[in-house]
């Protein structure tokens, strides 16, 4: 028996120089070693001398592994023998002294034998006389196809030492008989890369061959060989890596089919692959979606290779398909190995977890605190099943309304106007569906949860960052008594609240988005919830967004990517307001424009969004002054505890945590007292700004942070301090907590109708009937505007109509059908209302001024609208309502409406950017589902670039969490 | 970690904290003191004019008396016609007559509505005109003058009582084509009536409606009358007669003032006889006899009011009260001489108020006293040159019809139907007349009468040109009250006189003698206001000068 060692060579070196070495050393020789220089450039030939190779062969490239041997072959051919054995290597192979001695024994023992193959080691760190680290060592493949390495990654404790007869051995150390070798034309070109042996032994077994692998024999790789593809380095090899196995295991798939089977596999193989993207998605691997459908096309569209190689396999199959049965592992052992494997990687994941205690760190009765404040000061709303005040108005009216008006289409409110919707509209959509008997009742629920919920976020995020149940506490009821929630409960801002709610959530998945894709995807869905809520906060956030990755160099894929979501939702409305030549507008709150009452600059400094310091002030003026003068010390004082606990945080352990904090505080003022002076959204003729609570909202958590490390400088006594920031900001919610009962708060149970009854009433009969609103405005003008069915609601607000003051034909010709509605006129307006489908007109108290006044212009035209209303004989009076004075065209034919408004123009826009929008969303949340830590289950070595190591997170490290033992 | 890095970290520490409170405060201050520029947009706002409408003036048509018929039901029956001038500035002017509806004969005689179809280019329609009488019959007499009204859906009446003496009648004018359904709401001394009777009356097309407003609210020595319409817009007036004991004592045709309002200008007031109620310092006026303002507040709050009393020489004075909502207060003028007043009454809630002048017999409110002739008002500086010359008091009229219009049929507009000079004594002469003598020639009898009396209702500002009509009267004349913060000029003109340039200082009048029975046009700056004064001796009355309904206006649309 003469031995053919044929090793392949990729570059010189070390390994290369160590494998020459253990050839030499080998204590039965090797009779012929060819080696094959591949792609190295005439290096290996000058290290090679020494060794005396019989033959060094060139493939003048980088010829895939299986070509190189048939290369080396080549040159044998002359003189081989049956009695020939190859023992394939690569450059990086380095065999113990031992390892052919006990391979030709295997394959001596019988002539049933064809291949066999060693024990693979782990070279680095592998030391003589200490167990090694397995790294191969054998290979199987589930019923379905996909490989099996039987033993990965595992101290060798002779655990494996009774392991002979295996589906299939790896190339590396390889020993096959050379008849074998030439029976099945080697390994198939079509697996170039991975699972060429694997093939190539399943071919043998079905040839009538054994596959065996030899416990007692030993090579020890690095990995640098070309037996196998070279070891992950980066998310790109990652991605290349995945992508050719699953190639590969979907040829062999095709290629192995039976009977009808390969129709089967082709015809699914495309339509598989998408699923299989989705569930890469799932298992927070998006890197891989791509590679799926590349690797099914390449195989679905490799029909020649794919016959050529079923050709070989039928020609040279002997054996019964069953032969493979008892090596092949069956799916309950697949399942078994799976569950293993997850279990282990639970105890790594768990194991780096720190748990919250939210129940033992008083969490839980903090939260539980606050729910009963929540419900006291709501409790006038108990009972209730829809809101209203403010910038209230019913979110809509039935499920499938309101998600027709997501995306892209006709805007409601506006004549004749096609636009983008709000990303806000996909909130209100989405919560009216939570309560889809009643959409409006899902803005009751979120009321009630306002308060505990945002506490919660608040105590999650200060338990990310310290231990101690009373800074926790603290935090909690810091944030979720913000006067700039309560004040936004009260003034009924659902925008506002709800983007008070999700921000701390937004930290929370924040600090750990740049290591899970499962947090990155969160944090991006609360993003993309946040700015469309208040997009006033866009800038602030996208500037702590750029702050940290330009500080931690959190450039990875899935810190990067947070912004996404949002920018695809909000894409369609900026280049709407970038075509009308108002970017300012993009900052305008969703929703139904109400006029600011505008908050002085101080009050907005303090937290309170809007006038009167939440109550503290007396703004009737009814009060002496000296007692607003008092009030106003007391507000500033107790704020001010709060401010210098964080004051104090710049000099407590933790001084980056605070300095960044304060910094993110500044961002947030900055943002409120800018959006109440970017003004670009009307309330009728009134230029009105964002709400300020939005930035305010930021800028009182980036506090309440600050203070907790200012709390903690005390450590064992910071109870005292935080008992002080808890009382300062309970007194300082007092009367804004009363502002229910005391009837200073805006909102109101309401019964979901924004107009008259007499109007809904027809209104459910046909939902497309107009009414004309008509309101005197403070400087003497009229405001119009066309509703149609039960009124405004939340879902069919859209800022492209509130931001709207380009003027178009289908305005002038409404403003001039308003016009002449309130005066004397030649035209009663009989035509123009019925060709518009309106069935009534609405005419509603004066518009007040911004500080409440109604001006005497605006009483004059209140009065000339009415009077030429009244005396319009195109018009009957219905009477006066709640809202207003109410008339009624008599007759009308609303049938003419759907003309008005024909789907057919809104396309194809409207399909393109629902369907790109909703895509992307569900993506995301794919993505973001939280599916078991088997997700991220990745040996920690695969990407040392992407190692969780601390270094990379030092700068988070200061946002990262108190040492201190706890108390 | 050593000592010495320890230490370096902590000044480091110390270092960037302090720069963090200073950086934080800074910002802090900065965002509370710097005022930040606001960045606004501007709302798309549609300037529009509204499509002409036909303009309509209904002139309220003869003065009715009222007869007793067989218990209490009452009838009002007309007996003299008014004399009438009307004119455009556009063709063709239309007149026809609205027929009385319910219980009032008009005996043939019937209120006038004159309209004028837009002109085809669109340009703005002036249409203008006035009526007066003047009675002397045992139960009614005076000279009563009103504008020929444009039909509004709300007008404020302020003036009127139905207590001893007093008779009031609501007139309401409907000259479209569709019902008019009025709402009457009566406020009074007590607050607001809450009537037995239903307050709602409907005006069929065409017609005028009469009620007593004795039948709402009787006993009522201060109502203020709030109609509101819909359907049909309508033309509301009151007819107040007084007759003192047995001595007739004056009639007037009440025209609607502006609408409720925080400020409400009275110009054209002329006070006589003011010696009388020098002492009468403060309180309410609840006598007849004495020149009052009053005044009501409209809306749900009280209304802190003054009253300020603008002579002729630019001097003020002021009366001050505080009004409870819905209640009517009738205000003094405090230590007032005898002249031409412009009265301002602000309230710090809406209001609606009119001032009333009382003339005792046999003096001639423009010349008080033969001794004092009128002169040249201050605020008229260079070019006043009034139309006709002061003193002449009782200018011979003729009638006057420019501009397209054309005189009323069947009524001669022959001047005034008396010509003034009436010697009257103070007792009663005359007594014991049982039924009302309707009609009958008041030459037969010589009538001792007890003067007049004037409700000035509150004048609206005008626009750039403005049409009036000047009712016949002994004397008129015409008073422009400027209350801008600048000097403004005006153009007076008519056919067949020489235009008039009229300049008026801020916050101050000038008056200017018209010709009774001519149709005036004014031109010049707008937002001025003015009214027309009519006089004899112990007679007085007003016409309003009016724009053109606001409500054909320019008007500035928001649409969305």
């Amino acid at each position: 028996m003469r031995v053919v060692a044929i090793l392949v060579a990729r570059s010189a070196g070390d390994h290369f120089a160590t494998t020459l070495e253990s050839l030499a050393t080998q204590t039965r020789p090797v009779d012929v070693l060819i080696v094959v220089d591949n792609g190295s450039r005439g290096t290996v030939r000058a290290q090679c001398e020494a060794a005396n190779p019989a033959h060094i062969v060139s493939t003048g490239g980088r010829a895939p592994f299986g070509e190189a041997v048939e290369m080396a072959m080549r040159v044998t051919r002359a003189d081989s023998s049956p009695d020939d054995v190859l023992w394939l290597l690569g450059q990086d192979s380095a065999p113990a002294p031992t390892a052919l001695e006990n391979l030709i024994a295997a394959l001596e023992a019988s002539r049933s034998t064809g291949v066999v193959g060693p024990k693979q080691f782990e070279a680095q760190g592998f030391e003589q006389g200490k167990p090694g680290m397995i790294v191969e060592f054998g290979l199987s493949t589930s019923p379905g196809g996909t490989t099996i390495s039987l033993v990965e990654n595992e101290l060798d404790q002779g655990q494996y030492d009774t392991m002979s007869d295996v589906l299939a051995v790896g190339a590396n150390g390889m020993l096959v008989r050379e008849s074998v070798w030439r029976l099945l034309g080697g390994f198939d070109p079509a697996l170039p890369f991975v699972d060429d042996a694997l093939e190539f032994c399943v071919r043998a077994r079905l040839a009538g061959y054994l596959v065996a692998v030899v416990p007692s024999a030993t090579v020890l790789t690095s990995g640098d060989g070309g037996t196998s593809l070279p070891r992950v380095e980066s998310e790109r090899d990652r991605r290349r890596d995945a992508r050719v196995r699953r190639r590969a295991e979907l040829f062999r798939r095709l290629v192995f089919a039976r009977g009808i089977s390969p129709a089967l596999v082709w015809l699914s193989m495309v339509p598989w692959a998408f699923v299989r993207m989705l569930g890469q998605l799932l298992a927070k691997r998006p890197g891989l979606v791509l590679g799926e459908l590349a690797a099914a096309l390449s195989v679905a569209f490799s029909s020649g290779a794919v016959r050529r190689s079923r050709t070989a396999l039928h020609r040279q199959r002997t054996a019964p398909w069953s032969s493979l049965q008892g090596v092949q592992l069956t799916s309950a052992e697949v399942r078994r190995r799976r569950s293993i494997a997850r279990e282990s990687e639970r105890i790594r994941i768990h194991g780096e977890k720190r748990p919250v205690h939210f129940f033992a760190g008083g969490g839980a009765w903090t939260v539980a605190f606050l729910a009963v404040v929540s419900f006291v000061m709501l409790f006038p709303l108990v009972g209730a099943s829809a809101l209203g005040g403010g910038a209230i108005v019913p979110l809509g009216h039935n499920v499938a309304e309101m998600w027709s008006l997501v995306g892209f289409g006709w805007r409601p409110g506006s004549p004749a106007l096609i636009g983008p919707a709000d990303p806000f509209t996909l909130v209100v959509a989405l919560l009216g569906t939570l309560t889809w008997w009643q959409p409006s009742f899902a803005l009751v629920v979120v009321w009630f949860l306002a308060i505990p919920v945002a506490g919660f976020g608040a105590w999650m995020l200060t338990a990310r960052l310290t231990e101690r149940p009373v800074i926790r506490a603290f935090a909690a009821l810091a944030y979720g008594l913000a006067p700039t929630l309560l004040l936004g409960l009260a003034d009924g801002r659902p925008g506002g609240v709800l983007a008070h709610i999700a921000l701390p959530w937004l930290f929370v998945a924040g600090f750990r988005a740049a290591r899970s894709w499962s947090a990155s995807a969160t944090t991006a869905l609360l993003f993309a919830f946040i700015t469309a809520c208040a997009p006033s906060l866009a800038p602030a956030l996208l500037v702590i967004w750029l702050g940290s990755i330009l500080l931690t160099g959190r450039y990875v894929a899935r810190f990067v990517a947070i912004p996404i979501p949002a920018a695809v939702l909000f894409v369609p409305l900026i280049l709407t307001q970038l075509a009308r030549l108002n970017p300012f507008a993009l900052v305008s709150d969703p929703g139904v424009i109400v006029t600011n009452s505008g908050s002085p600059s101080w009050q907005t400094v303090l937290g309170f969004p809007s006038p009167g310091l939440g109550g503290w002030l007396d703004v009737s003026n009814s009060a002496p002054m000296g007692l607003n003068i008092a009030a106003g010390l007391v507000v500033l004082v107790l704020v001010g505890v709060v401010a210098t606990l964080a004051i104090v945080g710049l000099f407590s352990p933790h001084p980056i945590r605070a300095q960044l904090s304060l910094l993110v505080m500044l961002l947030g003022l900055v943002t409120a007292v800018g959006a109440s002076n970017v003004r670009f959204a009307f309330d009728g003729s009134i230029p009105t700004g964002a709400w300020s609570g939005s930035g305010l909202s930021l800028a009182w958590l980036a506090l309440v942070v600050a203070a907790t490390t200012g709390i903690g400088v005390l450590r064992r006594y910071s109870v005292y301090p935080a008992i002080a920031g808890m009382l300062a900001v309970a007194v300082l919610a007092i009367p804004m907590t009363a502002s229910f009962f005391v009837d200073r708060a805006q909102v109101s149970a309401s019964d979901d109708r924004v107009f008259p009854a007499y109007v809904s009433a027809q209104s459910a009969t046909d939902a497309n009937i107009g009414t004309i609103v008509l309101t005197a405005a403070p400087d003497g003008g009229i405001n119009a505007s066309l509703q149609r069915g039960l009124g405004p609601t939340l879902s069919g607000a859209s800022t492209a109509v509130t931001t709207d003051s380009t003027p178009s034909d289908s305005l002038t010709a409404f403003a001039d059908l308003a016009g002449n509605l309130v005066s004397t006129s030649g035209s009663d307006g009989n035509n123009e209302l019925r060709a518009l489908g309106v069935g009534f007109v609405l005419l509603t108290p004066p518009q007040p001024l911004p500080a409440g006044d109604i001006t005497a212009e605006a009483q004059d035209a209140d009065s000339r609208a009415s009077a030429a209303l009244h005396s319009n004989p195109a018009l009957e009076e219905v009477g006066v309502t709640e809202v207003g004075l109410l008339w009624r065209v008599p007759n009308i034919d609303t049938s003419v409406v759907a003309e008005l408004y024909p789907t057919s123009a809104t396309e194809p826009w409207r399909t393109l950017i629902t369907v790109a929008q909703i895509s992307v969303l569900i993506l995301t949340l794919l993505l973001a589902i939280p599916t078991g830590a088997l997700a991220q289950a990745r040996p920690r070595r695969d990407i040392p670039g992407l190692e969780e190591d601390t270094e990379d997170f030092t700068l988070v490290d200061a946002l990262g969490g108190d040492d201190e033992p706890q108390n | 970690m050593s000592r010495k890095t320890s230490f370096v970290r902590a000044g480091l520490t110390s270092a960037a904290g302090l720069v963090g409170i200073g950086v934080s405060g800074a910002v802090v201050l900065a965002l509370c003191l710097i005022p930040f520029p606001v960045l606004e947009g501007a709302p798309l706002g549609e300037l529009v004019n509204p499509t002409a409408a036909t303009a309509t003036r209904v002139c309220p048509g003869p003065l009715l008396s009222v007869q007793t018929r067989d218990g209490d039901a009452t009838s009002f029956v007309a007996f003299e016609a008014p004399t009438t001038v009307y004119a455009s500035t556009s063709e063709p002017l239309s007149a026809f007559s609205l027929s009385f509806a319910g219980d009032t004969q008009g005996d043939g005689l019937s209120p006038l509505a004159v309209t004028v179809p837009p002109p085809s280019d669109g340009s703005p329609v002036l249409l203008a005109g006035a009526q007066s009488q003047s009675v002397e019959h045992e139960d009614m007499a005076g000279l009563a003058a009103t504008g020929c009204l444009e039909p509004e859906a709300e007008s404020w009446l302020v003036g009127g009582a139905t207590d001893l003496g007093q008779s009031t009648l609501i007139r309401l004018s409907n000259p479209s084509e569709t019902d008019s359904s009025a709402h009457i709401e009566v406020y009074g001394e007590t607050g607001r009536i809450a009537s037995s009777r239903s307050n709602d009356v409907v005006v069929p097309a065409g017609t005028e409606q009469v009620l007593s407003l004795a039948a709402l609210a009787p006993d009522l020595a201060m109502p203020v009358v709030h109609v509101t319409s819909s359907g049909g817009s309508l033309v509301a007036t009151l007819q107040q007669t007084l007759v003192r004991t047995i001595v007739p004592s004056g009639v007037e045709v009440i025209e609607p003032g502006t609408s409720a309002n925080t400020a409400q200008v009275i110009t054209g007031v002329r006070l006589v006889d003011m010696a009388r109620f020098s002492d009468s310092e403060g309180g309410a006026v609840t006598s007849d006899e004495e020149p009052a303002v009053r005044v009501l507040a409209t809306s749900l709050e009280p209304s802190d009011v003054v009253v300020t009393t603008i002579a002729r020489d630019g001097s003020t004075t002021e009366v001050k009260a505080t009004l409870n909502p819905g209640v009517v207060l009738q205000l003094p003028f405090n230590a007032v001489p005898d002249g031409m007043y412009t009265v301002i009454v602000s309230g710090t809630t809406p209001i609606v108020a009119s001032v009333r002048s009382v003339v005792p017999a046999g003096v001639d409110p423009a010349q008080p006293s033969p001794a004092l002739t009128p002169t040249a008002t201050p605020g008229a500086t260079q070019g006043a040159t009034p139309g006709a010359p002061s003193g002449t008091a009782t200018p011979t009229p003729t009638p006057q019809v420019p501009a397209g219009g054309v005189p009323m049929d069947g009524v001669p507009m022959d001047g005034v139907p008396m010509d003034g000079g009436f010697e009257g004594g103070d007792g009663p002469g005359f007594g014991g007349a049982g039924a009302p003598s309707v009609g009958a020639p008041a030459e037969l009898v010589p009538l001792q009468t007890g003067g007049d009396f004037t409700w000035y209702p509150a004048s609206a500002a005008l626009g750039s040109s403005t049409l009036f009509g000047v009712a016949s009267a002994p004397f008129a004349e015409l008073t422009v009250y400027n209350g801008l913060e600048s000097t403004k000029s005006l153009v007076l003109s008519s056919d067949g006189q020489p235009d008039v340039a009229i300049s008026v200082d801020a916050r101050s009048f000038v008056s200017v003698d018209v010709m009774p029975g001519a149709v005036y046009r004014l031109e010049g700056d707008p937002g001025l206001r003015a009214a027309v004064t009519y006089s004899g001796v112990g007679l007085s009355s007003v016409s309003s000068v009016r724009p053109p309904s606001r409500l054909g206006s320019t008007i500035l649309v928001y649409p969305r």
